[in-house]
């Protein structure tokens, strides 16, 4: 274990969290930092354009407003509950003390600000999935759990602690640097939950089990929220560092290096499989490559991060049709572009680890964390959403949903012009 | 009906009037669903900019149009502004015409069969009847799965039994639909989400949209839509 531990010693100064003295101190680091914080709050936007676009019309209010409540509400879970969860004193497993901070002293209130906008990340990841049938205030419910409890023991397992202790998997050396696995495939987990317990839409399988393409309602909407995203990512990845370093730099070349090969790996794939080249997927594949380059953007050169983000884009695309074969109704496709390209993401920090190239006790500690992950968080989701859909209906009636949840849960719908046709005259 | 309504519904039979002086059935009728879906409510008073949309869809000679404005401004004024008795359209509302609606319109329209009753029943068989008609022009051999899926719905969407039974019957052999004429429009709009369910599982959810949305615009032609549009039973 000792020769192990002596391996991992490199990633182990990489990785944010920050047993490290006089982290955020500095102007320029609580400058950078905050800026990050912000880019990653845009991406909340990016999730809001990209999964209404990716849904049909009748559902775009309801998409909107889900987006906004992830964040809302779980600014309010994270600082209740998940901030102490996550990186309060820890003996290993989650934290005990800073429930509630007064966020009073030192670097707290900068690093709490910039870890918020991560545990909202997740929480989003999980609401265009489950589109177009999840009623909203259990979705809401859902929601905080997912930020105030799934996320933060998880991240305290990897990330932990801020201020004394360190979680069991960081203490072995599991390299996430910004969250392939923390962020990312938690939410895709806790998405895979949900999609589980909902079930489909209507008739988005035939009864012979063929898919039906239900196509978005506004293409340009998914490609612009795709370059949002991918414009946040900058902060999502560069601002992991909370320091202005030089690391910054190799860290947002890696980044996007990889959402670029990400773009292209799904082209090339759909090309390689005789598919039509969708618009959709390229702009999912890329986000796929940016999932992919999030745990080892820190330490890989520029020409694996350009590999990662290439092998991303495939996944994605044939993530995707796994699903498909599946009967598992993902509206977006978040649990291959977040859950398998996290895994992906965090296999390929281990594999190829800087100066450390395919290290095997590298690559079980990250297969170690990868498993963890799913372990912890996929069951835990599937308990809750169950227990939401025992306790008060998880899913819109079918009458909702030929409506649409736009009407049936917020009353207003996105287009009034143009949807008339579709929806019914209001509830009375 | 209200006052508001009474209004449009006098102004609609007016520019009926003045619209089949001048044109053929099929044409009037394609005049009259432009007018419900686009001027009607929206701008009413917007006659020329009606006639020069109209006359732009069926491709009319200049003075075949003058003819049609000034019928229209003629009839509006005798029995709109002028508040004359107006004559009944006994046999001569306009039929539908599915051929000389495509040329102008893409989608899979047919006549829309008269059916007697109440406002509700006519406009619920109406809509029914195009959903149907839809889902042969779209795809021919989804019959089958809509019939099965119909089946399998029995006793799920909270239509009785014996609704339930008329409507497999109808999609299945063209059975009336008299077990629906007096329910009232809590039933009939059950009726038609049970149809769409098993649309849904037949042909997919965008094409039973898409469906709808026709068979809705179809229904609105009806006189009958004025008092009950088919937009209640959604």
């Amino acid at each position: 274990m000792s020769r192990l531990r002596l391996t991992l010693l490199a990633p182990l100064a990489c990785l944010p969290l920050p047993a490290l003295a006089n982290v955020l101190e500095a102007p320029a680091d609580i400058a950078w930092t905050i800026t990050a914080a912000a880019l990653v709050f845009f991406m909340q936007a990016g999730f809001a354009l990209l999964e209404g676009g990716m849904s049909r019309a009748k559902n775009s209010v309801n998409i909107i407003m889900k987006n906004y409540a992830d964040m809302c509400y779980g600014v309010v879970a994270f600082w209740l509950f998940g901030y102490g969860l996550m990186f309060g004193s820890s003996k290993g497993w989650f934290g005990t003390d800073h429930f509630m901070p007064s966020l009073d002293e030192g670097p707290d209130a900068v690093f709490f600000i910039f870890q918020l906008m991560f545990a909202a990340t997740a929480a989003t990841i999980v609401s265009g999935a489950l589109a177009e049938r999840i009623r909203f205030r259990p979705y809401v419910v859902g929601s905080v759990f997912v930020t105030g409890l799934i996320y933060p023991v998880f991240g305290a397992w990897a990330w932990g602690s801020f201020y004394d202790g360190g979680g069991w998997l960081k203490s072995l050396g599991f390299i996430d640097f910004a969250g392939s696995t923390v962020v990312h495939s938690v939410g895709a987990w806790c998405a895979l939950a949900g999609v589980l317990v909902l079930g489909p839409r209507l008739g988005r399988f035939g009864a012979d089990g063929r898919p039906r393409t239900m196509p978005g309602h506004n293409l340009p909407m998914v490609a612009l929220g795709g370059m949002i995203l991918w414009l946040g990512w900058f902060g999502f990845n560069g601002g992991s560092t909370l320091a202005a370093s030089r690391e910054v730099g190799i860290i947002i070349v890696n980044t996007h290096l990889a959402g670029a090969m990400g773009f292209a790996g799904a082209l090339l794939t759909q090309r390689l499989l005789r598919r039509p080249i969708l618009m959709t997927l390229g702009v999912n594949g890329a986000i796929g490559g940016l999932v992919s380059i999030t745990a080892p953007c820190a330490t890989v050169t520029p020409g694996f991060a350009l590999l990662i983000g290439l092998v991303g884009g495939s996944v994605t695309v044939l993530g995707a049709m796994l699903l498909d074969k599946l009967q598992l109704d993902d509206v977006v496709g978040a649990i291959p572009v977040h859950g398998f390209c996290g895994v992906w993401g965090t296999l390929a920090a281990g594999l190829f680890l800087k100066g450390n190239l395919f290290n095997l006790d590298v690559i079980v500690v990250q297969l170690v964390g990868i498993s963890a992950a799913f372990i912890w968080t996929f069951p835990t989701a599937l308990l809750v959403f169950w227990l939401l859909k025992r306790l008060g209906g998880l899913r819109a009636s079918s009458l909702d949903e030929q409506r649409g949840l736009d009407y049936s849960e917020h009353y207003e719908i996105g287009y009034p012009e143009f949807q008339k046709d579709l929806t019914h005259a209001g509830k009375s | 009906m209200n006052a508001k309504s009474t209004d449009i519904a006098r102004r609609r039979k007016a520019l009926q009037l003045g619209l089949m002086g001048a044109l053929d059935e099929a044409q009037s009728l394609i005049g009259l669903r432009l007018w419900d879906q686009s001027f009607a409510l929206q701008k009413p008073g917007a006659i020329i900019e009606f006639v020069a949309e109209l006359s732009a869809q069926l491709s009319l000679p200049p003075k075949l149009r003058h003819e049609m404005r000034m019928g229209i401004y003629q009839a509006l004024l005798k029995y709109d502004a002028g508040r004359e008795p107006i004559p009944e359209l006994n046999g001569r509302a306009p039929q539908h015409n599915s051929a000389a609606v495509a040329a102008v319109t893409p989608t899979p329209d047919v006549p829309v069969t008269r059916v007697r009753g109440s406002p509700e029943y006519v406009v619920f068989c109406a809509l029914l009847q195009q959903l149907l008609e839809g889902l042969r022009l779209v795809d021919a051999v989804a019959k089958h799965d809509l019939i099965q899926s119909l089946q399998k719905q029995s006793g799920r969407t909270g239509l009785d039994f014996g609704r339930h039974h008329a409507l497999t019957q109808w999609a299945k052999e063209g059975a009336p639909l008299g077990a629906f004429a007096a329910e009232s429009e809590e039933v009939l709009a059950l009726a038609v989400h049970t149809l769409y369910i098993a649309f849904c599982e037949a042909i997919g959810p965008v094409a039973t949209d898409q469906l709808l949305a026709r068979a809705v615009r179809a229904a609105e032609t009806l006189p009958e839509a004025l008092r009950f549009p088919p937009r209640r039973l959604l």
